[in-house]
């Protein structure tokens, strides 16, 4: 039984030697872009159970990517006659997995912050994500027109986006609850009142007043009175490894032929066949 | 109320077999990760209790310190640290420091592996500890060395005795896996997240979510039951004699038998 068990062992051990390989060192003819997102963050990108729309297959998985961002990735990997490959990762894991050259693009609704940039290069802006705010009908704050009527709610945010660590400190006297771990989940908590109100971005608010009927979006963009946010931090950028110049000329070099006008016709796009839309 | 069954099948009937994929995944990884971690757990324990004799040669005494110290670090370190943050350095951390790609199931089954391997070390020093000193004694009476105590005497009762921890840490890991959605692993958390971010349907997904889990945590802990009852064998023993002086001792009890054809 001793034999028996450190033989086990032993092939566990040769198992795992042999499954940690060398990166090929040959270049392939055709390259694979490896992008990555979380394939759960409607309408910039879901997952699907058919290949319905031009979705694209989740590598490793028996499901498809469709979205804002897989429709960016195709028309990036289209123009340079790379294989798109889509990956399925944790928002956590996005950056580190850039890093490691496990993915070479991460496409995800990431907004180009200071802090990002220190750790990869991101590329010109794919898409121009104004901010809003999404309360309940029957709240007291269902009329605002500005960000001073907002003054004195309670409000929560999705962890880790510029909503939470940039826009809900600027509401006076708001009670600023601990962000939540995900989008769907901060509109959980708005729709059992345990907050009066929530911000993110307008395809965000779009997505949800689609599945919670009775959630209302107060756009104050244009107005004096709306959160100061710069420029680049609401930006989204697609995003490479420092370094990875090459890719990033790529990507931006079609990012340079859309404008505004094609960013917008593409969410509503997107926004049309998103599973939760039927 | 009626919207919210109706979310549950939407969700289902859009997601249903991604659901089950995920869950056969949480099931694969549980069950390999548990199976390969008893085994490390079993090897590291067993090591940690051979006695040290300060009659023994110097250098077999220093070794075993060598070995005991490296491995009370191993378990230290992989109980101490969150399994989430050691998939990371293990994936990510082994590509960027060694150029080592690991596959990520590999990497997985590796993960799961040594953290339970780690937990289960300790139970079964534990188990070890826990047999009474009298069978070491009794085995060494009958000129029995350490690995045939251990083989014959200590580690059978041990692992008797253990089995109610080995059905913890599968259950634990059932639930734990969804960590390794940091190294692309679709669990069955991961497809509930991917679900409710894609239908905005969160506790419709959750209720789903939390059916699989239930059924497949029950389910495990019914056959760990069984096997605990198999092991056990009859709580009531009959000796094996002919003396019928062995009737009144008070060790036989008649009890009616199935009909065994004589011969």
């Amino acid at each position: 039984m001793k034999k028996i068990a450190s033989l086990l062992l032993f092939v566990l051990l040769a198992l795992t030697l042999s499954a940690c390989s060398a990166p090929a060192p040959s270049e392939p003819e055709v390259k694979t872009l490896r992008v990555a997102m979380e394939c759960g963050y409607a309408p910039y990108n879901w997952s699907q159970e058919n290949d319905d729309n031009e979705a694209v297959a989740i590598a490793d998985s028996s499901n498809f990517a469709n979205g804002y961002d897989v429709m960016m990735a195709k028309r990036i990997a289209e123009a340079n006659d790379y294989e798109l490959e889509i990956v399925r990762l944790d928002w956590d894991s996005l950056i580190p997995a850039l890093q490691s050259g496990e993915v070479d693009a991460v496409i995800a609704g990431q907004s180009i912050t200071a802090e990002r940039l220190e750790q990869v290069d991101f590329s010109t802006p794919y898409y121009y994500a104004s901010i809003v705010t999404l309360t309940n009908k029957d709240s007291v704050y269902a009329n605002a027109t500005g960000l001073s009527d907002l003054a004195g709610g309670t409000a929560t945010s999705q962890l880790g986006t510029v909503w939470y660590e940039v826009c809900l400190p600027q509401i006076e006297n708001a009670t600023i609850l601990p962000a939540q771990e995900s989008a769907p989940a901060m509109l959980v908590a708005l729709n059992a009142n345990a907050v009066d109100y929530v911000v993110c971005d307008l395809p965000t608010a779009m997505a949800a007043t689609q599945v919670y009927e009775n959630m209302v979006i107060l756009d104050f963009t244009g107005t004096e009175d709306d959160f100061e946010v710069s420029e680049e931090e609401v930006n989204l950028g697609i995003s490479v490894k420092k370094g990875n110049t090459e890719l990033l000329e790529a990507i931006n070099s079609v990012l340079a032929e859309l404008t505004v006008e094609d960013f917008e016709e593409m969410m509503d796009a997107a926004i049309a066949i998103q599973p939760l839309s039927e | 109320m009626s919207n919210f069954w109706l979310g549950v099948v939407k969700s289902w009937s859009k997601y249903g077999t991604s659901y089950m994929m995920g869950a056969r995944n949480t099931l694969l990884i549980s069950l390999v990760g548990t199976f390969f971690g008893c085994l490390i757990g079993f090897a590291v324990g067993v090591v940690q209790t051979i006695p040290s004799n300060p009659k023994d040669p110097w250098l077999k005494r220093v070794v075993l310190k060598l070995i005991n110290l490296l491995l009370t670090g191993y378990v230290e370190l992989f109980r101490g640290t969150p399994m989430i943050v050691q998939s990371v350095f293990i994936y990510y951390g082994a590509r960027i420091a060694f150029n080592l790609s690991m596959d990520m199931w590999t990497a997985a089954f590796f993960i799961v592996s040594i953290n339970t391997g780690a937990y289960m070390a300790e139970t079964v020093r534990g188990g070890i500890l826990s047999i009474d000193s009298g069978q070491t004694e009794g085995a060494k009476a009958v000129g029995m060395n350490h690995w045939q105590t251990m083989l014959h005497v200590i580690l059978p009762q041990a692992f008797r005795n253990i089995i109610p921890q080995i059905g913890n840490n599968f259950i634990i890991n059932i639930k734990d896996t969804s960590v390794l959605s940091v190294i692309s692993i679709t669990d069955l958390f991961f497809v509930h997240k991917s679900v409710v971010g894609s239908l905005y349907l969160y506790f419709e997904s959750a209720t789903i979510v939390m059916v699989i889990y239930l059924s497949m945590t029950l389910t495990a802990s019914r056959l760990l039951r069984w096997l605990e009852n198999y092991l056990d064998g009859d709580n009531s023993y009959d000796l094996a004699t002919t003396d019928t002086l062995a009737h009144t001792s008070g060790l036989y009890s008649y009890r009616p038998r199935k009909e065994v054809p004589r011969n």
